[in-house]
């Protein structure tokens, strides 16, 4: 899997924690893969702003958590995907808009 | 071997052209990037139907302010295959309309009955008896409280005494019809471009092989046939001129099931027709949980009563335009769409007639499709809801796509004549939802499959 779309699995991850908190984590990070794997085959170009989108969501996580996204603690990554989720911030809460949609699509039809 | 016909795209538009061609003894190849998918062995309207037969397994968006998300089916049989089978024929004032600016030849209705007769026969068009499903009768009862025009909208289903109904699919229908005359239908293809020598096409260059004909007779649709046009150097008014039904949804919970999930409402609101039309969606759960996914936080306990819960449209004949762009080294087309602020303002329309209706027909709760939208209980809140759809939040989704490879004889405006050959290449059709010239109102099917018919049967009269 490449590095954007296991980054993409584990935001998923951490926004199901609070979007749907009855998910196990191995469920949520099941979830996130799905999502990972469906999200990639977004037509080129619109592939491409999400990687843009997804980068800023990063460095935002990176400003608002204190440090680099990928060394913060589950709860702590958890939180901050929270925050930025509903933060209304241009191509952040947009990227966590598409990712929310289809996260609960697969959530709802996807077995485990 | 060098066959009579390539046809590209196994939609309705391909069906009907490979069909009728066959038929009259031409040696028919048709090429469908898509699956073959036996029909009825994806569920309706499920994530595994998305991932098998649609393409970008349905995420597919039109850019734009707000961005327009719109689904096209990849599979043989193409749309047919996945859509909801309802039945119209266009608008007796929306051909005019297209005839008299395309300067369109033979578009009237009067033209085109016999083909829409033809159409209606083949796919077993009826409108089933007995009481309407739970979701429809809601709209029904709406309606009728309010005094609106609407209709139960007949549908290609067959209905056998003692078995249970069956869509008429391309694959059921027209495209057996070709096989059964001859026609070879090949899954997995995709024709990179067109072969073309001065002013004639000579074949097509798939992702395989060159595939020789003496005609081809482009059917992808009105995303794919004008960026296949483009990659082989057809630019002249292809690609512009995108039009499209923008909808907007509102989840509404009833006091009593209502919820189908193998199905949908098929009785619509034609009050406002055909600027405006008011129906109902697919509701399966995981479409239930999408609809509420722009208030979430606040919603996401409602999703527990799904079956009583449907989600309803609003769609609007847009002002707006878009684009089909394709970009040299990227497998996919760019599409853009702009929505005008008189859409908006037709979309907020549209939500505060579906929502007032949903409260005339009982609806207890609803929830308007959009980021942050409230919850409306009662008929009061509809104006306030109404007006908080901003640009920015609208979730805006669209299908019935056309516009893109517009017919008529002004070769100013318009990429064929009047019969879909392509100007300036001699033995080049294009038959499918890219000739019309815009978006008529209602599922463009019916129409395009007659404008199908009608266009082939001029081809074939050319070739006798």
């Amino acid at each position: 899997m490449p590095a954007a779309s296991v980054r993409l699995a584990s935001l998923t991850a951490d926004l199901l924690v609070h979007d749907l908190p009855e998910a196990s984590v191995h469920d949520a990070a099941a979830i996130g893969r799905a999502t990972s794997q469906h999200l990639a085959s977004l037509p080129g170009v619109t592939r491409a702003g999400v990687c843009v989108a997804q980068a800023a969501v990063v460095g935002s996580a990176a400003v608002l958590g204190r440090r680099p996204y990928s060394r913060m603690t589950p709860d702590a990554r958890a939180a901050v995907v929270h925050r930025l989720a509903g933060s209304g911030l241009p191509l952040v809460s947009e990227y966590f808009r598409l990712v929310r949609g289809v996260a609960l699509m697969v959530a709802h039809e996807d077995p485990r | 071997m060098t066959y009579d016909v390539a046809v590209v795209g196994s939609g309705p538009g391909g069906a009907v052209t490979a069909r009728e061609c066959a038929r009259r003894g031409l040696r028919v190849v048709v090429l469908e990037e898509g699956a073959w998918v036996e029909p009825g062995s994806a569920e309706p309207y499920s994530l595994d139907q998305m991932r098998r037969q649609y393409r970008n397994q349905g995420l597919t968006v039109a850019l734009g302010r707000p961005p327009v998300a719109y689904t096209e089916a990849s599979c043989v049989g193409g749309g047919s295959e996945v859509n909801s089978g309802l039945y119209h024929r266009a608008d007796a004032q929306v051909l005019q309309e297209w005839s008299s600016a395309h300067a369109i030849e033979g578009l009237g209705l009067a033209d085109l009955v016999p083909w829409f007769e033809a159409v209606e026969e083949r796919l077993s068009i009826s409108t089933p008896p007995g009481p309407m499903n739970a979701a429809s009768d809601v709209l029904r009862r709406g309606a009728e409280a309010l005094g609106w025009d609407g209709l139960d909208v007949p549908r290609w289903v067959r209905r056998d005494a003692g078995a249970a109904p069956v869509k008429q699919t391309m694959l059921r229908t027209y495209l057996a019809d070709a096989v059964a005359a001859g026609a070879e239908v090949r899954s997995g293809v995709r024709v990179e471009r067109l072969r073309l020598a001065g002013d004639r096409v000579t074949g097509v260059v798939t992702d395989r092989e060159v595939i020789r004909a003496e005609h081809v007779v482009v059917c992808g649709g009105a995303v794919q046939s004008p960026a296949l046009l483009q990659r082989s150097g057809l630019r002249r008014n292809v690609g512009r001129g995108l039009s499209m039904h923008p909808t907007v949804k509102v989840l509404a919970q009833l006091d009593e099931e209502v919820n189908d999930p193998a199905d949908l409402a098929t009785y619509q609101v034609k009050e406002f027709a055909p600027a405006m039309t008011i129906g109902g969606s697919a509701g399966r759960p995981g479409m239930i949980a999408l609809g509420l996914s722009g208030t979430w936080d606040r919603d996401r306990e409602l999703g527990a009563d799904w079956r009583r819960q449907s989600v309803y449209y609003a769609s609007i004949r847009s002002q707006g335009t878009g684009r089909v762009r394709a970009v040299p080294g990227v497998r996919d087309p760019v599409v853009t769409y702009h929505l005008t602020r008189r859409d908006l303002a037709a979309l907020r329309a549209g939500m505060g007639r579906l929502m007032v209706l949903l409260s005339a027909a009982g609806a207890q709760l609803q929830v308007p499709s959009y980021v942050g939208a409230p919850r409306v209980s009662a008929p009061e809140q509809v104006g306030p809801a109404v007006e908080a759809m901003s640009r920015a939040a609208a979730a805006v989704m669209s299908v019935h796509l056309c516009g893109t490879v517009p017919m008529g004889e002004d070769v100013r405006r318009s990429a064929t004549d009047s019969f879909g050959r392509v100007h300036g290449v001699a033995n080049l059709s294009v038959n499918d939802a890219s000739l019309l010239p815009s978006a008529p109102g209602v599922n463009p099917q019916g129409t395009l499959m007659a404008v199908a018919h009608r266009n082939v049967d001029r081809l074939l009269e050319g070739s006798r």
